[in-house]
């Protein structure tokens, strides 16, 4: 609890906090934008669509400013209700579709985050607790996994996986399904999380007490529930936050490449696959998702610092 | 240097084991059949009889996979399934030196802002400056790469592309240090700044904790009481031993960016390097490329490592013993 007392006290933690909770509920509340602000459907197409402005109609697809007016630009930003950000190509609100990303951006970086905590505890206590051939074989397995670079490993899964439903037994997942990109992010990041568990975890397993336990007859089940997860809590505490800063720019680079989530559903990096196109005449498009991406890791990243300062004094002045 | 012929041996194991793992894996892979690739739309079914045996399709799968081997190794003939005849050990050595080119420079930047950060903060920690440089990196270590490469571009090469500043810069691809010097870093430059970033915001970080750690061990103090500036100390004897901790963290990620992770860095500005064969390779499912390319990222990963436990050497005499640390 001094912990938590201590976290609270650091004006870094409070900002980073405040800003990622504003940064969440924005994103949740995105239907309500869509339906109260915006008054649009961010994810059908609207290109022959007009919008009003102090009574005066405009379509939203402009004629190109070229001597033949050839070709149609989207409305840029308007800084006000309606198309805030301006329209995409295909004459979608920007602001909404950022905030509809964000959903599935957060979801996909918390759900794989955890699914890689959970996988990454598993297997490191398992190595660091048991030790010999269990430790040698997955310590291997991990420096394998490892030394592949990480995105074109997960370019590697969606590819199998996205362009064919996969089937598991009697489960079939279809293609657009966000089960995919959470499973991938989470495998791709497992060892990352694993070393440092399974480090802790070798090293609480040589304790007195764990011994102690182990001689009054405790099962290696209750010993591993009791005695070590307990002790490793802070450890998953302080990665949990880097490795959804990890899992969000992941989950952004797949969708940029067109590997993570699909269309018509959006996340940030699809929106700033969506502006490339029209990133010299209409940047507000690829900008504004990145900032949103910026914002989040950012206040990630000092949440992490600042608990690993609060949890483990003995680093100091460590970040 | 036993360790290290031993490392290469179990190396060549781990590259032997990894190409019969992408090998099975595209076997396994749903629609990823070679044959009806080779063969077109609507192709007749002795046609793709006849492009089933003549490509060996028809073989054992051991069979196969041996035949591939040698055709990459020993005759170096390997054609692409998708390209008709394109030969794909020669497209490897193409791209090679351009994302060589990529990282090398890159890794220049990074390292040498990274030391020059966390010496900085190092010497005076939690002062003003130490905060600014570590928001810095925090920052710097927060913006997706791809998405700082689109920025870059779209100040450089529209918005200011005509003012002063930014009229040097060429349009994106890369131009071959043979063909024009100056071509070659006007072109790599914007590349290497923005591939550079976050690295050197995650190695500052790392270096100012590592320093911040070896300033209480005895050598320092003793360093101070015998009067050394406080910079010699920490470029003498700070540094000399953050190195190690540097050192495995630098080869294994130079190692990564060589075998294609810096592909963001190389589609977002249009550079024909490793990243972004592999990544062609793997989206047209074609397997003699993803072969010749997953092969050669993991060589580079194994002969890093490897060169890795030979600079430890270097670095700690301690290690020369035989008793390893950690």
């Amino acid at each position: 609890m001094s912990a938590w007392r201590a976290l609270v006290r650091r004006l870094d933690a409070r900002i980073a906090a405040s800003v990622l909770a504003v940064m969440v509920v924005a994103c949740l509340a995105a239907p309500l934008y869509a339906a109260c602000v915006a008054r649009t459907d961010p994810f059908m197409s609207n290109i022959g669509g007009s919008f009003s402005e102090h009574g005066v109609t405009r379509d939203i697809m402009q004629p190109d400013d070229n001597p033949l007016h050839l070709g149609l630009t989207p409305i840029g930003p308007q800084w006000h209700a309606q198309y805030l950000l301006g329209a995409d190509g295909q004459g979608r609100d920007v602001a909404t579709r950022v905030l509809y990303g964000g959903r599935s951006s957060l979801l996909i970086a918390a759900a794989s985050a955890a699914l890689c905590m959970l996988g990454a505890s598993i297997l490191g206590i398992c190595a660091g607790y048991f030790g010999g051939w269990t430790d040698t074989l997955i310590s291997r397995l991990l420096d394998i996994f490892w030394a592949v670079p990480v995105y074109l490993f997960a370019i590697s899964i969606s590819i199998v996986t996205i362009s064919h439903a996969l089937r598991i037994g009697p489960f079939s997942i279809a293609a657009d399904n966000l089960l995919l990109p959470i499973g991938i992010i989470a495998t791709v990041y497992l060892p990352y999380a694993a070393r440092p568990i399974r480090a802790r975890a070798r090293s609480i397993a040589r304790t007195d007490y764990v011994l102690a336990a182990r001689g009054y007859g405790a099962s290696h089940s209750r010993v591993i529930l009791r005695e070590v997860l307990p002790n490793l809590w802070d450890l998953i505490v302080t990665l949990a936050p880097l490795v959804i800063a990890l899992t969000l720019l992941a989950e952004s680079a797949l969708s940029f490449l067109s590997l993570g989530v699909q269309a018509p559903a959006a996340s940030w990096g699809t929106i700033i696959l969506d502006g490339e196109g029209l990133l010299y005449r209409r940047p507000a498009i690829a900008i504004a998702p990145g900032i949103a991406i910026v914002t989040v890791v950012l206040c990630l990243n000092v949440l992490g610092d600042a608990l690993r300062a609060v949890l483990d004094p003995k680093a100091g002045g460590r970040v | 240097m036993r360790s290290v012929a031993l490392r290469l041996g179990q190396g060549a194991c781990v590259l032997v084991g990894i190409s019969m793992l992408v090998f099975a894996v595209f076997f396994a892979t749903p629609g990823a059949d070679p044959t009806a690739r080779i063969a077109g739309r609507g192709a007749s079914p002795q046609i793709l009889a006849r492009i089933r045996h003549d490509y060996g399709f028809d073989r054992a799968l051991p069979v196969q996979y041996i035949r591939m081997m040698d055709k990459l190794f020993v005759a170096r003939d390997l054609t692409s399934f998708v390209d008709h005849g394109e030969r794909v050990v020669p497209e490897v050595f193409a791209a090679a030196p351009v994302t060589l080119s990529l990282v090398g420079g890159a890794a220049i930047i990074w390292v040498g802002l990274s030391v020059l950060i966390g010496v900085v903060c190092a010497l005076w920690p939690n002062g003003i400056v130490d905060r600014v440089l570590m928001g810095l990196s925090v920052l710097l270590l927060s913006i997706p790469v791809f998405w700082l490469g689109e920025v870059v571009n779209l100040v450089t090469q529209s918005r200011y592309h005509d003012t002063m500043l930014f009229s040097w810069v060429p349009p994106l691809g890369y131009v071959p240090f043979l063909q024009s010097p100056s071509g070659w870093f006007r072109s790599l430059l914007l590349p290497w700044l923005v591939l550079s970033s976050s690295f050197a915001g995650l190695y500052a970080r790392v270096l100012r904790a590592e320093l911040m750690a070896a300033s209480g061990e005895d050598y320092m103090r003793t360093a101070r009481a015998k009067g050394l500036s406080p910079l010699r100390i920490m470029l003498n004897h700070g540094l000399r031993m953050s190195w190690l901790g540097f050192v495995s963290l630098f080869g294994l990620d130079v190692a990564q960016l060589i075998g294609g992770g810096a592909l963001l860095t190389e589609v977002v500005f249009a550079l024909p390097g490793v990243g972004h064969l592999t990544y062609r390779a793997l989206t047209d499912l074609d397997l003699p490329l993803i072969m010749a390319t997953v092969l050669y990222s993991a060589a580079f990963v194994v002969i890093a490592n490897a060169l890795v436990d030979l600079v430890y050497l270097a670095l700690d005499p301690r290690l020369r013993t035989g008793t390893r640390h950690g």
